[in-house]
């Protein structure tokens, strides 16, 4: 079987057996069938990043206020004295 | 089917000046969850520019509807989980004349194609993605689903066009597809092209359903490059743009946290694998291992170097409109394009960027094939 | 053994943009916490990356500065990793098409001149700031300076001494803040500086064993850094009692010592890909040159000119020259008051040690020129002498007063008359005999308490000069 805990590990993942497995299975298969790229020569060839003729809209520098600290920590599962709170990272 | 995750206003009876939204489009101050456990309990905090402008156009957004879990799945046929498109089956069912949804991996054009439906892929970078819950940034793009395409076009009038909160847009003014006039040839018939090598055995049905369907219109014959290439691609870019989106997404500014943790990366992991469904686990699995220092070159690199050349294969020389029976090269190369039934089949005509007014002038009003 | 130290710098500098790098939240230290944040800059889904054009214009005055080659094309690029400070997960850097390359910049040292070799430049935005609460043994996040526009100065390896760090810290510092590129604050952390060290053998032509230390928060401190860390590196070459990894250490100010950041320890995979959010940024000879032309005169040219052509103090001039706003103030007075060295003095000897006083830094003083022209026009047109000149600027900085007006209103003109001088000189010999007898004696040592006497009985409005010449001429 495939060895997924690096992908895990980079993905911030923790599958328990049954779906490690499941998923290792597929992510073997999908690996392989990704080998037909090997076939085409693709030196000289630049990467495509994104469909080009677009170009960047470019802002200008002015500050904005868009939201309170209110409404941003609205969201969050929990915060303190207007901080968003996680455990230690020093611990 | 309930296919309303978030329903605005419940005595709307719906109809003709309505619409409904797949749940991945954001109105301010109501849920957004993107079909996510993961964004369950997350509130909108923009509205998203398409929204604005369909609301200013005096269109009724209904509400939101399910939708998969940030439209991954379509990426993973072996998966075998069932797409659900509650946008696809509310328009179906009349109960709004379109939707609005981001079909990035052309999984619910087909969905809505298999129920006598049309879905509008405008040109990569003519809608604002502002208040679209990202998944693959290269190919997102709000599309529309509706059943006449009259009404469809309308709407793609209304919601394309420059914004300057989105950071990548295309220069050219608004699409003015409302008044697309029809094509004049002065030299030549429509040219539609039909690789042969795309069509499997059913070549010859969809051909005369087209023919029937268009009238005096040249079939060329083309072929089209590299299209072996086009799923592992698709697999190759989309995850790995996917998980790295999907990264923001840790149970600490907003969404899903897990109930119990000691640590900071016990916060990370539980809430990230309970939060999310499998598909998405798949996609991100995947996405790590085709940027991982071990495979960019050999997967990610050079799945990029194979998107420019299937770009620059498209022979749009030869022809007005390419036929195929998936979407997913309007995706990778950010072509406008209309997925339809087609006797049976679901067939996407792919047009150059910018020309959606060959597929309107061509389309418009006529019935289905 | 003769060992070599062999050194290259990351610095990190805070670009002076009113807003951040991808959208239009405050980047401005010093907020509450979490009040310059915004969906984008907080990681949450639905706001697209939109990229400020003063921070591409600050990048490429960097680069100017730094005689840098510019990128016709540059791109964006995503850093993945985990971590609370960074909450999209990934940090928004160029990694493949980096704004510039190969740069310079000259350092002068004890030792001599020297020029240090720039890899490159690229812009990143900030991460976020961790605030370690003992009580509740959490971590608190703010997100204020998520997104705030840097460039990364990466030079080569071409330091070997602290001096020479020092003196590129100090240099850089000069050419970013005096274009306005950087106001390099490294107590606010808006200049920071990472140093990759490693020993070898004197002579030999193969680095060894590479650390990298972080968390220094003043030059001072990255000198005694770089000390300790070439110390630890020569011991564990010699004594073998130590195995030299390849890591990153935190430098402890307090205890003088490096510590192992151990979650670094395992190299990390950064998945580096291009950001498809974002399309590449063409950057033409005219976009160059608009920013050429907003850049002030460069410092060292400005150094020379005030040498040179204005006949000033070396030492004075390169107080000047190392703060913009110096400058400014400068040829703003200058304006008034055609006096170069007179204006020099003022603000060397007055305007300094005031907000010096007050802990203003010198691109911090703001002054109303035009006033601090009109003291010195007042002290040098005799109106008032130079010690009530030095209140009256003292009362411009603090509260602005029109120093004409309040010299009339105050009466601080100078005791003019000099029948009145000549009675107050009279009155001091007449009530201090013993002091009179002293002098004719040969003390010149009471000769000031005299004058001070004098200087007393008018209230301080004499000019100091006149009442010495006469009372010279009264004990005589």
């Amino acid at each position: 079987m495939l060895e997924i805990n690096g992908y895990e590990a980079m993905a911030m993942l923790d599958l328990d057996e049954a779906e490690r497995k499941q998923l290792a299975m597929h992510i073997e298969g999908l690996k392989e069938s990704f080998s037909a790229l090997d076939s085409v020569d693709t030196s000289g060839i630049l990467p495509l990043v994104s469909v080009p003729q677009l170009q960047n809209v470019l802002r200008e520098d002015v500050a904005d206020k868009m939201m309170s600290r209110d409404e941003i920590l609205k969201n969050a599962p929990e915060q303190y004295d207007g901080y968003f709170q996680v455990p230690g990272t020093l611990d | 089917m309930d296919y309303f995750v978030t329903k605005y206003d419940t005595n709307h009876s719906g109809g003709a000046d309505c619409a409904v939204l797949e749940d991945s489009i954001m109105k301010k101050g109501s849920p957004v969850t993107a079909g996510s456990r993961m964004l369950a309990d997350f509130i909108s905090p923009i509205d998203a520019t398409a929204v604005t402008k369909l609301e200013s156009a005096g269109v009724t957004i209904l509400g939101k509807m399910r939708m998969d879990e940030f439209g991954v799945g379509g990426l993973f046929p072996s998966l075998e989980t069932s797409s659900c498109s509650g946008a696809a089956a509310a328009v179906a069912d009349g109960v709004a004349a379109f939707a609005l949804c981001n079909d990035y991996t052309g999984a619910v054009s087909l969905e809505a194609a298999a129920l006598g439906l049309y879905y509008i892929q405008p040109t990569y970078g003519t809608v604002s993605r502002y208040g679209l819950v990202p998944a693959v940034a290269s190919m997102d793009q709000i599309g529309i689903i509706c059943k006449s395409l009259v009404e469809g076009f309308r709407a793609l009038s209304i919601i394309s066009g420059f914004d300057d909160k989105d950071g990548v847009m295309q220069a050219e003014q608004r699409l003015d597809n409302d008044n697309a006039q029809p094509m004049e040839h002065p030299e030549h018939k429509l040219r539609i092209a039909l690789p042969k090598n795309v069509f499997s055995d059913n070549f010859d049905s969809i051909s005369s359903h087209l023919l029937e369907r268009l009238g005096d219109v040249e079939i060329v014959d083309i072929e089209l490059k590299y299209s072996e290439l086009y799923a592992p691609v698709m697999q190759i870019l989309c995850c790995a743009e996917f998980s790295n989106n999907i990264s923001r997404y840790d149970g600490i500014k907003f969404g899903y946290r897990t109930k119990e943790y000691t640590s900071l990366q016990e916060l990370y992991t539980k809430s990230r694998t309970e939060a999310f469904g499998l598909e998405v686990k798949l996609a991100a699995l995947m996405g790590a291992l085709v940027l991982s220092q071990e495979n960019y070159t050999r997967l990610y690199d050079k799945a990029m170097r194979i998107r420019r050349l299937m770009r620059d294969a498209l022979q749009f020389d030869q022809c007005d409109i390419i036929a195929a029976p998936f979407p997913c090269l309007s995706r990778l190369c950010g072509l406008p394009a209309v997925t339809m039934p087609c006797g049976g089949n679901a067939l996407t005509l792919m047009v150059a960027p910018g020309r959606e007014d060959v597929l309107n002038t061509v389309l418009k009003d006529r019935k289905h094939i | 053994m003769k060992y070599e130290v062999v050194m290259g710098l990351e610095v990190h500098v805070e670009l002076s943009t009113q807003s951040k790098l991808f959208c239009s939240c405050s980047a401005k230290f010093g907020a509450d916490p979490n009040e310059n944040v915004c969906p984008a800059c907080s990681g949450m889904p639905g706001m697209p990356a939109v990229i400020n054009k003063r921070a591409v214009e600050l990048g490429i005055a960097a680069a100017l500065v730094t005689n840098s080659e510019i990128s016709a094309v540059m791109t964006f690029d995503k850093k993945n990793y985990f971590y609370p400070d960074l909450p999209t997960g990934y940090q928004i850097t160029q990694f493949f098409a980096p704004i510039c390359q190969n740069g310079w910049v000259d350092i002068e040292t004890e030792a001599g001149s020297k020029r240090i070799t720039l890899k490159q430049i690229h812009i990143e935005e900030d991460a976020g700031k961790l605030v370690h609460d003992p009580r509740t043994r959490s971590t608190l996040v703010d997100y204020n300076r998520t997104s705030v526009p840097l460039v990364e100065i990466v030079s080569n390896p071409d330091f070997r001494t602290a001096d020479e760090v020092t003196a590129y810290l100090d240099k850089l510092r000069s050419l970013l803040s005096f274009a306005g590129i950087s106001d390099c604050k490294m107590q606010e952390g808006s200049m920071r500086c990472d140093v990759n060290i490693s020993v070898r053998e004197m002579g030999s032509d193969i680095l060894g064993t590479r650390t990298e230390i972080k968390n220094m928060n003043s030059i001072k401190a990255i000198a005694r850094a770089i000390e300790f860390e070439s110390q630890r590196h020569i011991n564990a070459l010699e004594t073998k009692a130590e195995k030299l990894v390849q890591e990153t250490r935190r430098w402890d100010d307090d205890n003088g010592m490096s510590f192992s950041m151990r979650e670094k320890e395992e190299a990390a995979d950064y998945r580096y890909f291009p950001n498809p959010e974002l399309m590449p940024v063409f950057i033409d000879e005219a976009w160059i040159d608009h920013v050429r032309k907003t850049l002030p005169e460069p410092a060292h040219v400005r150094f020379e000119r005030m040498t040179m052509q204005l006949q000033l103090p070396e030492y004075d001039s390169r107080i000047i020259t190392s703060s913009l706003n110096l400058c400014r103030i400068f040829d703003a007075v200058l304006g008034h008051v055609s006096k170069p060295k007179e204006v020099v003095n003022w603000i060397m000897g007055d305007l300094l040690s005031i907000s010096k006083t007050a802990g203003v830094s010198d691109d911090e003083i703001d002054i109303d020129c035009e006033k601090f022209a009109a003291v010195i026009a007042l002290v040098d047109d005799k109106i008032v002498n130079r010690a009530v000149g030095k209140k009256l600027l003292l009362k411009v900085y603090e509260q602005g007063i029109d120093p004409k007006a309040y010299v009339e209103e105050n009466g601080l003109a100078m005791v003019s008359d000099t029948r009145l001088l000549e009675a107050a000189v009279q009155a001091v010999i007449a009530e201090n005999e013993k002091s009179v007898q002293e002098y004719r004696g040969g003390s010149q040592k009471v000769f000031g308490f005299l004058v001070g006497q004098v200087m007393k009985k008018t209230a301080g409005k004499a000019d100091p000069q006149s009442v010495n010449e006469l009372l010279k001429k009264m004990l005589s």
